[in-house]
């Protein structure tokens, strides 16, 4: 039994998720559409647009990795799943997202360590402008979100998505 | 316990237990990392920041959302309608409309489970409806619907292009011809084996019909290859004209498609960019690792002591991603093999453009081989089939792409007379 609380949680993550990361998809396909339209149309370029679509892109990509955790969607091989006897499987699963947990932990933790880095040198992006760790911090975020969503999965086997198919 | 030890039996594990692909690259990367002696673990997301940072990548989700909102809306619709009208006549003739149909769709998508969905859903049907067997109309959907990734666009690719070094734009212009040639042999598969079924008659009128409402979505390949072939466009900014005239064309006139569906697309498009961005990122993180330990070189000096011929190394390379195509998704095997195997083909004489063409048509046949054939499972899905038929319907179809497979590895021209053009 999960208490209603930890369900509303993960959706709520997984719909701000999808709303920042959908609204990120647009706004980089605003951009360049933007960039090539003018340049052919008007004579005149956004120089900054490709790298700014590049910051979209990386906010999205991102999100869209924890998203893919909220729906089952990771590439994963699944040679464990047909060979293994299913009161086994079920061991395993909980093994699985135990150790998606820890290592999604370790991530978070190193990805800190370097955007602590970047802030403390100062990088900016030349041609946006934007200091880089603020790029970068989507990278410890995702992964944190990750950890975060897999500790709830391994612990709450009701709260665990179901592989969403085609893909 | 040595580091070796220490990963091989992580990798074991994780192959059991079903890890995420990316947490097997991460903690590989890692592990490489530690190899190397660097204390400074954080520097992998140095690497994976900086691969991130690439314009090239930009072309992928754009393309997925170009796909995803031309499923959504009537492009393919249209274009099927032109299809039956051009093969009417021809025995089979919906058979090939299928096919052709896929041809046209791979010409705006770049990816093959979004082919076979876009054309599939309307067309098995419709060649159910008209007498075919459903056996046939499957296998000839699965196998056409792999052609998404060989008619440029194509993500693969993409993802070739970034790990082998190669122009994104000569991937895309070698796999014209070899696109064309697997689409004209699926075509040849199904006159001749619906070549029972009733011709249609040619109407010049539903054809000119045809033409007329679907006129705009032909336009739509034709300025995304137009714009590449003639270097007005990179692949970026193909992409990004990709998503704005699917946009401009299925809301402005054919009107079928809503804004829940425009922001479903570009919702389902991050789900499937985050399916393979952080397997990519992880991935040229280790490939960095590689080349500064040299394997790639270390395993061309080992290879070529044992396979002496460029022959030899061509069918060994065929028969190897074959296999892997069996149990490993498309992008897995390129980031795996594609930094491996690319500096031995080269070292055999072989054009990378050419060698990666050959590696792309390898892994769209794994796209119909079990146990991980994803066209498989979409076509089981789609057309509600067991899949042990769709498995026994696709062998046929896959023997006339084996043969496609052996012309582009062993007629280098097919793939090349293009780029050599440009």
């Amino acid at each position: 039994m999960t208490h209603p609380v930890i369900h509303r949680g993960l959706q709520v993550i997984a719909g701000a998720e999808r709303l920042i990361a959908g609204l990120s998809v647009g706004a980089m396909a605003v951009l360049l559409c933007a960039d090539v339209i003018l340049r052919e149309v008007a004579g005149m370029s956004l120089p900054w647009a490709q790298k700014l679509s590049l910051h979209f892109m990386i906010l999205a990509g991102c999100l869209g990795v924890s998203l893919a955790s909220s729906a089952a969607g990771h590439l994963r091989p699944e040679v464990g799943d047909q060979i293994l006897p299913k009161r086994i499987l079920q061991g395993i699963v909980f093994l699985r997202e135990l150790t998606t947990a820890v290592f999604c932990g370790y991530f978070a933790h190193i990805a800190l360590a370097y955007v602590q880095q970047s802030k403390d040198f100062g990088d900016l992006n030349v041609i946006t402008g934007v200091p880089l760790w603020v790029v970068q911090a989507i990278f410890p975020a995702t992964f944190a979100l990750m950890a975060t969503k897999h500790i709830v999965f391994a612990l709450f086997p009701s709260t665990r998505p179901v592989r969403a198919g085609v893909h | 316990m040595s580091l070796g030890l220490a990963l091989a039996a992580f990798l074991l594990f994780g192959l059991i237990a079903g890890l995420p692909l990316f947490l097997l690259m991460g903690v590989v990367a890692v592990l490489c990392y530690s190899l190397q002696g660097n204390a400074e673990l954080s520097g992998i997301v140095e690497d994976i920041y900086f691969a991130a940072d690439k314009e090239i990548l930009l072309a992928i989700p754009l393309f997925i959302l170009a796909g995803n909102l031309m499923t959504q809306g009537a492009i393919a619709k249209r274009l099927i309608r032109i299809a039956s009208a051009l093969t009417a006549p021809l025995p089979a003739g919906l058979g090939v409309a299928a096919v052709l149909s896929c041809t046209l769709f791979a010409a705006i998508s770049g990816s093959s489970p979004v082919t076979l969905i876009a054309i599939g859903t309307m067309m098995y049907p419709a060649l159910v409806q008209a007498g075919y067997k459903p056996g046939f109309a499957v296998g000839l959907l699965a196998s056409a619907g792999t052609l998404g990734i060989i008619i440029p666009p194509s993500i693969p690719m993409i993802v070739y292009s970034i790990m082998a070094n190669v122009p994104v734009t000569d991937m895309f212009i070698g796999g014209v011809l070899p696109g064309l040639l697997l689409a004209s042999l699926l075509m040849i598969y199904a006159m001749i084996h619906g070549r029972g079924m009733p011709r249609g008659r040619w109407s010049g009128e539903e054809f000119l019909v045809a033409l007329k409402t679907g006129f705009l979505s032909l336009v739509v390949p034709v300025i995304i290859l137009g714009g590449i072939y003639s270097g007005f466009f990179t692949a970026t900014e193909a992409a990004a004209i990709a998503v704005f005239t699917a946009l401009v064309i299925e809301l402005g006139f054919y009107r079928e498609l809503t804004v829940p569906a425009v922001w479903k697309a570009m919702t389902d498009t991050t789900q499937m960019l985050g399916m393979i961005f952080f397997i990519l990122l992880f991935a040229v993180s280790f490939n960095k690792f590689l080349i500064i330990e040299q394997v790639p070189q270390g395993l061309v000096e080992d290879l070529s002591a044992v396979i002496t011929s460029k022959t030899g190394f061509l069918v060994g390379v065929n028969l190897l991603l074959l296999a892997a195509g069996c149990f490993m998704d498309i992008m897995s095997a390129i980031l795996v093999f594609a930094p491996l195997l690319t500096p031995m083909a080269v070292h055999y004489g072989i054009d990378p453009v050419h060698f990666g063409i050959i590696m792309i048509v390898n892994l769209e046949i794994g796209y119909l081989t079990p146990p991980v054939g994803i066209n498989l499972f979409v076509a089981s899905a789609a057309f509600k089939q067991p899949l042990g038929d769709v498995i026994r319907a696709t062998l046929r179809p896959m023997l006339m792409l084996l043969a496609g497979l052996a012309l582009v590895t062993f007629w280098p021209a097919l793939s090349l007379t293009l780029v050599h053009l440009k």
